[in-house]
C-alpha cells in the first residue's frame, strides 16, 4: 500500500505554526535572570517537534535550521550554557524565520533562506563560543558578506541531497516490450537511497491474471544529489508507456537564488525546480511533463497534446495554490461527540415518525405533533452543534499581540504591559480571521499614540509602565472586543482643530466629546505630529471602521484626557444564521434580530411625547426612547397609522434604544442570512435577506442603519434620555 | 484436499517462464492446498514473477490457504525488495 505523505502536509504546517506560537509565548514569558527549566523544556520540545516533522516530510531547509536552534536550546536545557537576553531575541527572530519558511512551503513557494542563513551563522557563532558580542550589534541588513562562505557551505549541504517523489505507473504492456521496472529501480538505487512502495490495488486474482501484463504502480522516494532530468533519463524508454510524475519534495531556496550563489550559476540553475516543472509533474499526462524538461541527450518529440497541458500550467499552479490556502480547524472531541449525539437523536425521531406514518389515523395526531416538535428541537440542536464547530476561542487572535507589544515597545522605548482578558470567548472562525488586522491596527495605535514615554508617565503621576488590556466577552448575540490603554487619551482640542482645518466640521459646529472622538475614523484624518513606522500615516482608522462594518459590526472610541482610551468593537458571533423575530408592516414581513429586541409593547398616547425637531419619543419607565415608524422608512402603507393600534418593538442598536412601530409580531425563527450585496446591492437599514418557509423573501433589518436612516442622532438621544422630564 | 504443494521457482524467473509459472500456480490454487514457494535457486526474478506470486498469495489468502516462500535466495530477496515486495512477501529477516 502506498502512502501519500503530502496528505499530511497541512497537518504538519498547522502543528508547526502552533508549535511556533508556543515557542514565542514561552520566550516572551522567559525571565533570563531567573530561568525556569520547564519553560526552556517547552521551547525545546516545540523546536524538536518542528525539526522532526520537517525531516519526516522532507522539508530539509526547516529541519536544518531548526536543528541549530535545537542544539543551542539543548545546551541551555542541560545547564551547559546560560541563556542571555540576546539569545531570547535571536530565538524570537528564529521563530519568525521558521514561521515564514512554513508559510512559504504551505503556499508552495520557494523558501527564502537569507534570513535563515544569517541567523544560523549567529547561532553557530554562539555554539562555537564566539558569543553574540561580535555578531549581535551588527544589524542584519548591514551584516558583512563574510557569512557568504557559510551560505555557500549551506548551499553545498542543503543543496546536496534532494528528496524526490516519483510516481510510476507503467502501461500494462510495458513488460512485453522488455522494459523491466526493477532495472529502472536499480538505476535509482545507484543514484542514492530509494524507498520503493508498490501499489497492488489493480492486481487481479490468480485465475484471471495475464502473467505478462503489468498491473502494478509504484511510489518511490529517492534521496539523492541528482536533478530531475537525470531521473527522467532512467525512465526515458517508458515515458510514452507510463504515467510518470517526478516532484522534488522540498525545494531548496539556497540553490535557487543565483545572486547568493554566484559561484556556480549554471549548475544551480540546472538544479532549480521551476514552478512550471512542479505543475507539470502534477499534470496527469506523463507526455506533457517530458515536454517541459527534455532529457539533454534525447530529443523527445512532443505530441500536440503537450501544448494545452503546458498552457494549463499557470492555472493549475493557481489552483494548487488555492488548494493550499484551504485552511482547516481543530475541533474539540466534545463538540464532535455532541454532534454525533444530536444525529443519533435525529435518527431516532425520524424512525419514530416513519413508524407513525405507516398506519396513520387521526387518533395518532397528538403523537405526530409531538414527533414533529421533537424533530424541530433535534434540528435546532444539531444546527447549534454544527455552528459551535466553527467557533474558536479568541485567544487565536489575541495570541499574536504579546509579541507585537514586546517588539513595538522595544522599538519605541516604552514600557508596556499587556493584559489579556476573556481569551476563551468564542466566535466564528470567519469573523475571527477578519478581525485580526483591524485589531492589530488599533493596538499599534494605542501603543504609539496612547501610551506615553516612561518619563512622561512619571511626570503625570502614573507608573512608568503603561497598560494595554485586550478584553473580549459575549453580549447577547454579539462579541465585544475592547482595546483599553491607560495612556494620555485623545487630544480632543487638537482633533477638533484638525477637523476644522480639513473642513470636516464647521468652526461654529458644536460637537459632543463622543462626536469629536469619532472624527478619528474619518478618512485621511490624523493628528500625529510625526509620521512613524508604527502608525500615524493618516490612513487606517477609517479602514478599520470599514472592515468592521463589513462584518456587520461597529467600532467606537471613548477617551478621557490623561486617563486613556477604550476602543470597543462589536461583532456578530456568526455571519451565517440569525435568530429572528418576524414582524409585519403593511403587506410586508421583516425580520428583526431577536438579540436586539428588548421588549415589545402596546402603547397608549400618554406614553408618547413629541420633542423639539418633530421626533416622537416613548416614555418607557424612567427613560425616553425615540420612535421610528417602519412604514415611514420604507415608504409603505401600514395597516394603521394610529400608534395605539400598532405595536412598538423596543430594540437596541449602535448603543442606543429606539422603538420601532410595526403592525404585528409574527413568529420567531432562525433564518439563514443571504447577502443583499452579493445578490443585489447594499441597502441602508437592511443587513440582508432570507427566504421564509412559504418561499417569500423577507428583509433582515439593520437596527443601526435604521437609526441612521431615521435621523436619530446619538447626542439627541442622550439629550432626550437625560432631559426626559423637560420633554414630558 | 491434498497435502502441502510445492512450487519451485526457476533459476531465471523472468517473463519467459511467467506463463508456465502462472499455469502451475493456478493449478495449485485449484487444488486448494497450502503451498510452499521454493525460491532457493532463484538467480534472477522480475516483475512478472513477483506479481504472479503475490496474486497467487492473495487469492489463496482469501480462501484461508497458507502460502509461504521458503529458503528465498539472496537474488530473490533483493529482486522482491527492489520492487517493493519485502513486506508483502514477509521477507524481513529472511536473509
Amino acid at each position: 500500500m502506498s502512502i501519500d505523505l503530502s496528505q499530511f502536509h497541512q497537518v504538519f504546517f498547522e502543528e508547526s505554526l502552533e508549535g511556533l506560537d508556543v515557542m514565542e509565548s514561552a520566550l516572551l514569558n522567559l525571565d533570563t535572570e531567573n530561568c525556569d527549566s520547564e519553560t526552556i523544556n517547552e521551547i525545546f520540545r516545540a523546536a524538536h517537534s518542528i525539526k522532526g516533522g520537517s525531516g519526516t516530510f522532507g522539508f530539509s531547509t526547516v529541519a536544518e535550521f531548526t536543528h541549530v536552534i535545537e542544539t543551542l536550546l539543548d545546551q541551555i536545557r542541560a545547564g551547559d550554557r546560560r541563556i542571555e537576553p540576546a539569545h531570547v531575541e535571536l530565538f524570537l527572530k528564529s521563530v519568525d524565520c521558521i514561521r515564514q519558511m512554513i508559510k512559504s512551503l504551505e503556499a508552495g513557494d520557494a523558501v527564502e533562506m537569507s534570513d535563515a542563513n544569517d541567523l544560523k551563522s549567529k547561532f553557530q557563532a554562539i555554539l562555537d563560543g564566539k558569543e553574540l558580542a561580535a555578531a549581535a550589534p551588527v544589524p542584519a541588513s548591514t551584516a558583512p558578506t563574510a557569512p557568504a562562505s557559510v551560505s555557500d557551505t549551506d548551499a553545498g549541504s542543503s543543496g546536496g541531497a534532494k528528496t524526490w517523489h516519483i510516481y510510476f505507473k507503467p502501461d500494462g504492456d510495458v513488460l512485453k516490450t522488455g522494459n523491466e521496472p526493477s532495472r529502472m529501480f536499480r538505476e535509482l538505487e545507484d543514484m542514492g537511497v530509494a524507498t520503493v512502495v508498490v501499489d497492488t490495488a489493480d492486481l487481479p486474482g490468480i485465475g484471471v491474471i495475464d502473467p505478462e501484463t503489468c498491473y502494478l504502480k509504484w511510489n518511490i522516494t529517492l534521496v539523492a544529489d541528482v536533478e530531475k532530468a537525470q531521473i527522467e533519463e532512467v525512465f526515458e524508454w517508458v515515458i510514452d508507456e507510463a504515467e510518470l510524475r517526478i516532484e522534488e519534495v522540498a525545494q531548496v531556496a539556497v540553490t535557487e537564488n543565483p545572486e547568493q550563489n554566484g559561484a556556480k550559476p549554471s549548475s544551480v540553475k540546472q538544479s532549480k525546480v521551476e514552478p512550471s516543472d512542479i505543475v507539470q509533474t502534477t499534470v496527469q499526462s506523463p507526455v506533457a511533463e517530458v515536454s517541459v524538461s527534455p532529457a539533454p541527450s534525447q530529443a523527445i518529440s512532443a505530441p500536440a497534446a503537450k501544448e494545452p497541458a503546458a498552457q494549463a500550467a499557470p492555472a493549475a499552479k493557481k489552483a494548487e495554490k488555492n488548494k493550499t490556502e484551504v485552511s482547516s480547524i481543530r475541533v474539540g472531541i466534545d463538540k464532535v461527540d455532541s454532534l454525533i449525539n444530536m444525529v443519533g437523536e435525529l435518527v431516532i425521531t425520524q424512525s419514530m415518525l416513519g413508524e407513525l406514518s405507516r398506519d396513520f389515523d387521526i387518533s395518532k395526531l397528538p403523537k405526530l405533533l409531538e414527533g414533529l416538535e421533537q424533530l424541530s428541537q433535534n434540528t435546532r440542536e444539531l444546527q447549534e452543534s454544527v455552528m459551535r464547530i466553527r467557533m474558536l476561542p479568541i485567544s487565536f487572535t489575541f495570541s499574536r499581540f504579546p509579541r507585537l507589544v514586546h517588539d513595538l515597545s522595544k522599538t519605541m522605548g516604552k514600557k508596556i504591559e499587556l493584559k489579556l482578558l476573556g481569551e476563551q470567548t468564542e466566535l466564528d472562525k470567519t469573523v475571527m480571521e477578519k478581525i485580526g488586522d483591524p485589531m492589530v491596527h488599533l493596538v499599534r495605535n494605542s501603543l504609539d499614540h496612547g501610551i506615553e514615554m516612561p518619563e512622561d508617565r512619571i511626570k503625570a503621576g502614573k507608573s512608568d509602565t503603561g497598560l494595554i488590556t485586550l478584553n473580549a466577552y459575549h453580549q447577547g448575540g454579539n462579541i465585544v472586543i475592547q482595546i483599553i490603554d491607560d495612556g494620555k487619551g485623545l487630544d480632543k482640542e487638537k482633533i477638533l482643530r484638525k477637523a476644522v482645518e480639513k473642513g470636516l466640521v464647521g468652526e461654529s459646529d458644536k460637537l459632543s466629546d463622543e462626536q469629536i472622538c469619532d472624527l478619528i475614523f474619518k478618512p485621511g484624518f490624523s493628528t500625529a505630529d510625526q509620521v512613524t513606522d508604527i502608525s500615524g500615516r493618516g490612513v487606517g482608522m477609517d479602514v478599520v471602521r470599514r472592515n468592521i462594518q463589513e462584518l456587520n459590526g461597529s467600532v467606537e472610541v471613548e477617551s478621557f484626557t490623561g486617563k486613556g482610551s477604550t476602543f470597543t468593537i462589536r461583532l456578530p458571533l456568526t455571519l451565517a444564521i440569525l435568530d429572528g423575530q418576524l414582524v409585519s408592516a403593511g403587506e410586508h414581513t421583516y425580520i428583526l434580530p431577536l438579540i436586539s429586541i428588548i421588549e415589545s409593547i402596546q402603547t397608549n398616547m400618554d406614553m408618547v411625547h413629541r420633542v423639539a425637531g418633530g421626533c416622537d419619543v416613548l416614555r418607557l419607565r424612567s427613560e425616553y426612547v425615540p420612535i421610528i415608524r417602519l412604514y415611514d422608512i420604507f415608504n409603505i402603507k401600514p395597516e394603521s397609522y394610529n400608534l395605539e393600534e400598532s405595536l412598538l418593538v423596543v430594540v437596541e442598536g449602535d448603543n442606543m434604544k429606539v422603538a420601532l412601530v410595526v403592525d404585528d409580531l409574527l413568529a420567531q425563527q432562525q433564518v439563514v442570512i443571504k447577502s443583499l450585496e452579493e445578490n443585489y446591492k447594499r441597502v441602508e437599514g437592511v443587513s440582508g435577506a432570507t427566504i421564509l418557509g412559504d418561499g417569500t423573501v423577507a428583509l433582515i433589518l439593520d437596527i443601526s442603519g435604521l437609526i441612521k436612516l431615521a435621523g436619530v442622532r446619538k447626542d439627541e438621544y442622550k439629550k432626550v434620555k437625560q432631559g426626559g422630564d423637560e420633554a414630558a | 484436499m491434498s497435502g502441502r504443494s510445492v512450487v519451485k521457482l526457476d533459476r531465471n524467473s523472468g517473463i519467459a517462464t511467467a506463463e508456465e509459472l502462472g499455469r502451475r500456480l493456478e493449478e495449485s490454487f485449484q487444488n486448494g492446498a497450502p503451498t510452499s514457494i521454493d525460491a532457493s535457486e532463484v538467480e534472477r526474478v522480475d516483475t512478472t514473477t513477483v506479481q504472479l506470486l503475490y496474486s497467487f498469495m492473495r487469492s489463496m489468502g482469501e480462501l484461508g490457504m497458507d502460502v509461504s516462500i521458503v529458503q528465498p535466495s539472496e537474488s530473490f530477496i533483493v529482486g522482491a525488495q527492489r520492487l517493493g515486495f519485502t513486506e508483502l512477501f514477509k521477507l524481513e529477516g529472511s536473509k
